[in-house]
């Protein structure tokens, strides 16, 4: 399968006042043609941080990727110059931002917005855009786009939002679409819309597509594959189907005992006790090692490779993978 | 159907009648200075002239030996032809020209002064303003350092030397007045910036491919710019009144360019003589301009607020 994008021991470091926030600590990952990556995790587990490392948008000067490769449909970013990278960001991948509502520049018409888009990476003039903007608004099921092309952002629900936003991101067909909680800031009643669009324009696309989410159920009806982070490593990386089978890091079970339909009526939920780890300073050892319940001294100072333990379905724990 | 920003704030100032009474008033007054600035011919032996303007053709009287009370009768010209035209409706000056002229003629340069140097401040202002906000680090540290420095002379002070080294007259004092004034509305520009460029549309732009110059100055400076038109709207009244206060300490416009300040310097001279007429004169419009104008910029202000926008 033609690999779109691919991750190599990736790390983002955040250089702050108060230390080194080891935000990406050596990710590895890779995204096919066509297919769908979910990258599940608690929140400030550097999730989003991965994602934004791949258009190089990490915030400056604190943030660096400081090490790692980065290949996107066969080209290394890492050694790209800043205009270089211009050309790429919004062509070859672009990305979905969680929060529709402030994703859409207040002061301009959603119309504009598109053909901007497509008019930095494109020699059309206005009117070869618009119509460009027009089919894509239409193609994300916008109801009179033509209408819709003179309005304010301000004008427009949530849903509606985040539909233009997808518009902006796919008019381009690039070949990654990088989604950071895409449904997140919307209604539940039009999430399921709004990944079924997703869906049909990727199927539409061909693009790769890397769906950041720390809903369990929106990776179980989107994604061919599943990484599962923790404090800035992948603790848990397999096809989807297999690790909702067989989930074996005692993290990754955690965060399905968490989900409320698993529990019985009238009983607490289940959380997982303690917090993430400050990303100044992780344990030693397996960075889960103090929220785990299965830990064992081993895990305390020597981290656990990602093992295979099943076809293509790879684990880091010491106690449930073994020895590797 | 679509509406911008600017269609809603226009809405909300249709809806507050002193804001409208204030514009209407306003614009008498732009009237009077665009009359001040067409050009009539005149016809005489030598030639066409261009020298007078539609306003000196229309309410320039007869200049009489000297001081003559409101009301009185001008020279021995056009006495018979109408009415009004034939009196000084608000009396003489100690050169014996008119007052309300004068000060139909001082509109022109309130308006000069009024708007010339907010829009040379508003240069400096949104171009370092953007800039340090945008890029912090040294870039913002350098702006900062310049406009500490030049906030802590004080003003009054920087215009004199400036006026010093040019030459007088009222385009150098506009030009004065606009690179002695940016500082405060650079400082409120970069708050903004570094307010916006944290906003996830910014962050969206760029990740569709946009450069550095197409976040400033595309999806930037949009949205600072209410601030910019705020403040411009608020300076107004204020570089009016500054105008008459620098040409009373003897900084304003060259001698022969209309002006309330002139007319209300010669005032010391004459109030103990029972001569009030020509300071009301000047103080009358420029009330009158700065009321309406400040009534108008505070509901523009109002109308433009981000916190009252329809979200």
């Amino acid at each position: 399968m033609e690999e779109v994008v691919r991750l190599e021991d990736l790390r983002t470091y955040f250089f702050t006042d108060e230390g080194v926030a080891r935000a990406v600590d050596g990710v590895s990952l890779s995204v096919a043609k066509g297919r769908t990556l979910g990258l599940v995790g608690e929140s400030g587990c550097g999730k989003s941080i991965t994602a934004l490392s791949i258009l190089r948008l990490v915030p400056e000067p604190q943030g660096r990727i400081v090490d790692g490769r980065i290949t996107l449909a066969g080209r290394e970013i890492r050694t790209l110059s800043e205009i270089e990278m211009r050309g790429i960001r919004g062509k070859l991948a672009s990305m979905i931002f969680q929060e529709p509502m402030t994703s859409l520049n207040p002061v301009f018409t959603i119309g504009s917005q598109i053909m901007e888009a497509v008019r930095i990476h494109t020699g059309m003039g206005r009117r070869e855009a618009g119509e460009v903007a027009i089919e894509y608004l239409e193609k994300v099921g916008i109801p009179a786009p033509r209408q819709r092309m003179s309005q304010y952002p301000h004008e427009l629900s949530g849903g509606m939002k985040q539909r233009v936003m997808i518009a902006m991101a796919l008019c381009l067909r690039p070949a990654l679409l990088i989604a950071d909680e895409p449904t997140t800031a919307l209604d539940v009643t039009i999430q399921a819309g709004i990944l079924k669009l997703m869906k049909d324009m990727q199927k539409e696309t061909g693009a790769a597509v890397l769906l950041i989410t720390h809903d369990l159920g929106i990776i179980a009806e989107m994604t061919d594959e599943v990484a599962v982070m923790y404090a800035g490593k992948i603790v848990e990386y397999g096809p989807c189907e297999s690790i909702f089978a067989s989930f074996c890091h005692p993290y990754t079970e955690g965060l399905f005992k968490s989900l409320p339909g698993r529990t019985a009526r009238g009983q607490k939920l289940y959380t997982i006790a303690g917090t993430v780890p400050s990303a100044l300073m992780f344990p030693p050892g397996c960075r889960f090692h103090t929220r785990c319940l299965l830990a064992i001294g081993r895990c305390t100072f020597d981290e656990p490779p990602l093992v295979a333990v099943a076809d293509g379905h790879r684990a880091a724990c010491w106690v449930r993978a073994g020895e590797g | 159907m679509a509406s911008s920003h600017l269609s809603i704030a226009i809405g909300r100032i249709r809806k507050d009648s002193l804001a409208k009474a204030g514009l209407c008033v306003v614009c008498l007054f732009v009237l009077v200075a665009l009359l001040d600035v067409v050009p009539v011919p005149a016809h005489d032996a030598g030639g066409v002239r261009w020298g007078r303007t539609a306003l000196d053709v229309l309410f320039q009287k007869d200049v009489e030996k000297s001081y003559s009370p409101p009301l009185a009768r001008t020279g021995i010209l056009n006495r018979l032809e109408f009415p009004l035209k034939s009196r000084h409706l608000l009396g003489t000056n100690n050169l014996g020209e008119d007052v309300l002229y004068n000060a139909l003629k001082g509109v022109r340069t309130a308006f000069i002064i009024g708007i010339v140097p907010s829009v040379i401040a508003a240069v400096f202002a949104i171009l370092f303003g953007l800039l340090a906000g945008f890029y912090g680090g040294w870039i913002d540290d350098v702006i900062q350092y310049v406009y500490q420095v030049l906030s802590s002379i004080p003003a009054i002070l920087l215009l004199i030397a400036m006026l010093m080294v040019m030459e007088r007259g009222l385009w150098q004092l506009c030009v004065a007045l606009g690179v002695t004034s940016w500082v405060g509305l650079c400082r409120l520009i970069r708050g903004e910036t570094l307010k916006v460029k944290q906003m996830e549309y910014i962050e969206a732009a760029r990740a569709l491919g946009a450069s550095d110059s197409r976040l400033l100055f595309r999806h930037i400076l949009p949205n600072v710019m209410h601030l910019v038109i705020i403040e411009i709207t608020l300076d107004f009244s204020g570089l009016v009144m500054s105008e008459a206060v620098l040409t009373f300490i003897g900084l304003g416009a060259e001698p022969g360019t209309g002006s309330w300040g002139r007319m209300i310097m010669t005032a010391d001279r004459e109030l103990p003589n029972g001569i009030w007429w020509n300071l009301t004169g000047a103080s009358v419009f420029l009330f009158l301009l700065v009321l309406a104008f400040n009534l108008f910029a505070d509901a523009l202000r109002d109308a433009l607020d981000p916190r009252l926008r329809a979200g």
